[in-house]
């Protein structure tokens, strides 16, 4: 049983140590021959490439441009990409034992650069980054995600570019790929050491929310026998298939986190305030909405929804959501992020509520996709329920200029 | 339909099967064994069979409009979801009769079913119709009152409706000259099939599943259609 340990965790060296020369290793593999399937490169494009459609490999087409995002696959496919990753580190490094470390930011605003990856020398280094932390940052809501819907992504096919993220997704996942920039900011983000230990920390929250009460995996047999291979450095053929089913218990496939020494664990690292389950929230009902299509440019006001009384959901109840639906974007990449604000005229205070962090989006978008963006602002109802809303955008960085559109901004309540 | 499908591929194709099955029922009733030619059906009749059978898809995109509508109109805006695509299938229905009947008469049933399986085959085969049917149920959102609520709903079942004539239908139309029950169901076994789920990227291997079908019932008919006797 492996222990997957914060990159910060002195205890991580040997991990960091062996992670540094397998990467060099893959590296090298692909200067020999870039399809080689263990290789740096092809290990990259089985997650995604930056062409506007995504193309797959002449030789293998299965296998290239299939991670799973804006649908439930997006978790279980990355635990099982990590997990291949991880064995092919281990192979190449020679280190048996070798466990990925994982990326332990506390909190977007104060996130920092591991050391290891900053060192221009270093394997782990990636030139066209442009690491820049936010100013501000929404708060996580995936914590407060009662389903696995509303965490993890909506049910679905496998998909590489789907239609809504779940909560983990949008935050911090998609806003940690723009802070990063560069190759992290587009669909080729493997070739960038960081993305690992990125997705190792998503991976880790994964685990963190699964042990929670009530905080259930879908039974949806679609779910659980769905299916993904890879290459393996191990397995007779050089793959390895893996069912979601195989890879919901950490355990199963022998790891856990340096918080959970094999049994539910106390409050998990760097993470406080989790709350519990508000019940099963998919049962949606829209409350207000805009009128019409717009864009980050616009205010968007939505009047006070009008109850209906016996249908309308009694205030106070369940959740409350802010959609921006059919979003798309012409260009740009995930640091071409935009932050949502909403003002109540109840009280006056602009809360911050979420990010649009366009990965993935741009490409989409050219093949007639869009994305919905569900922003969970239950924290904030008593300021919100009921009164008139005005939503406003601010980018980022001062340099964004890809600007994100949309069909119409959303008020919804759930169950 | 990625937000609908899979999980729901299953429910899809148990809704075609009970919808087909009344179908097929009441066409063996009115027209026994010629249940499968169009001469004995007519045009008009054709084109309500082509609406009726693809309604099920529906079922798929009808829990969005609802989500997206105020609770009090989630009805009417099912209705005119349903009207819009229901009108674009009867248009498709009506025009694939047409080419049938003129088809038969210029190369004969086998010959215009045959070549109706070679471009399905061909369209199942293609990136395009792959890409085309992950996003078929990909919905407008229409403002929540007003006129514009109405036409930009109803507007969005004719979009759906027209995204499913172009992921499916060649299918349709090679369904619909099928010279015999046995093709005619051959074919409509092979449309369900691929949406069954699967392991990944299923979608592409149910199209690749169907079009081996649709190649092997154009060919086995023309080869029929050959032997004398």
């Amino acid at each position: 049983m492996h222990t997957r340990r914060a990159v910060s965790d002195p205890a991580a060296a040997q991990d960091l140590a062996a992670y540094a020369a397998g990467v060099a290793e893959m590296q090298a593999r692909s200067q020999a021959d870039p399809l080689d399937p263990l290789g740096w490169e092809y290990q990259s494009l089985i997650h995604g490439n930056t062409s506007n459609p995504p193309t797959r490999g002449a030789h293998t087409p299965t296998d290239f441009s299939m991670c799973q995002h804006g649908v439930w696959f997006f978790l279980p496919w990355h635990r099982m990409y990590l997990v291949q990753f991880e064995r092919i580190i281990a192979a190449a490094s020679g280190y048996a034992d070798f466990a990925l470390p994982y990326w332990d930011y506390d909190s977007l605003v104060g996130i920092t650069m591991p050391p290891a990856f900053d060192d221009p020398t270093s394997a782990l280094y990636d030139s066209t980054r442009n690491f820049r932390p936010p100013n501000a940052a929404p708060p996580p809501a995936w914590q407060q995600a009662p389903t696995f819907r509303r965490f993890g992504g909506p049910p679905g096919p496998a998909v590489h570019l789907g239609q809504e993220a779940g909560q983990l997704e949008l935050n911090p996942h998609n806003f940690v790929h723009g802070i990063v920039g560069g190759n992290m900011a587009s669909f080729q983000s493997p070739l960038d050491p960081l993305f690992w230990i990125h997705h190792c920390n998503i991976d880790r929250l994964w685990d963190v929310w699964a042990r929670e009460p009530h905080h259930d995996h879908p039974v949806d047999p679609a779910f659980g026998n769905t299916a993904f291979s890879f290459p393996d450095p191990i397995e007779p053929g050089g793959r390895r298939t893996l069912t979601v089913a195989e890879v919901l218990d950490t355990t199963a496939i022998d790891y856990v986190y340096d918080d959970r020494p094999g049994e539910p664990g106390p409050t998990p690292h760097s993470i406080v305030g989790m709350a519990g389950g508000r019940g099963d929230d998919d049962e949606l009902q829209v409350l207000s909405s805009s009128d019409s299509p717009g864009g980050v440019r616009d205010s968007v006001q939505l009047a006070a929804p009008e109850p209906v009384p016996g249908l309308t959901a009694t205030p106070g109840s369940g959740s409350l959501f802010l959609a921006l639906e059919n979003v798309g974007i012409e260009s740009g990449d995930a640091s071409s992020m935009w932050h949502v604000y909403v003002t109540s005229n109840r009280s006056g205070t602009r809360h911050l509520v979420g990010t649009i962090s366009p990965f993935g989006l741009a490409q989409a978008t050219a093949t007639g996709g869009r994305d919905s963006y569900l922003f969970d602002v239950t924290e904030i109802t008593e300021d919100i329920e009921g009164a008139d809303l005005d939503i406003s955008f601010e980018p980022v960085y001062d340099d964004v200029t890809a600007e994100p559109f949309w069909d119409r901004v959303a008020l919804y309540r759930g169950g | 339909m990625n937000d609908l499908l899979a999980a729901d591929g299953t429910r899809l194709i148990q809704l075609e099967v009970v919808a087909t099955g009344v179908a097929v029922a009441v066409g063996l009733i009115v027209h026994g064994h010629d249940v499968a030619d169009l001469s004995q059906h007519g045009v008009a009749e054709t084109s309500l069979m082509a609406a009726a059978m693809m309604l099920p898809v529906t079922a798929l995109t009808v829990p969005l409009v609802m989500r997206r509508n105020l609770v009090e109109r989630r009805g009417r805006a099912v209705a005119e979801h349903l009207s819009g695509f229901a009108v674009v299938w009867a248009a498709f229905g009506l025009g694939a009769a047409l080419i049938v009947v003129w088809g038969r008469g210029l190369a004969g049933a086998a010959m215009l079913f045959a070549l109706g399986c070679a471009v399905a085959v061909a369209w199942q085969l293609s990136a395009r119709r792959v890409d085309l049917a992950r996003r078929c149920g990909r919905l407008r959102c229409a403002p929540l009152r007003g006129w514009r609520q109405a036409a930009v709903t109803v507007q969005g079942g004719a979009d759906h409706g027209t995204r499913c004539v172009r992921t499916c239908g060649p299918a349709m139309v090679a369904m619909l000259a099928a010279p015999s029950a046995a093709a005619m169901v051959a074919v409509w076994l092979a449309s369900l099939w691929q949406w069954i789920p699967g392991p990944s990227p299923h979608l592409a291997r149910g199209a690749r599943r169907s079009a081996i079908v649709y190649g092997a019932a154009g060919a086995v008919v023309l080869v029929a259609a050959a032997v004398p006797g």
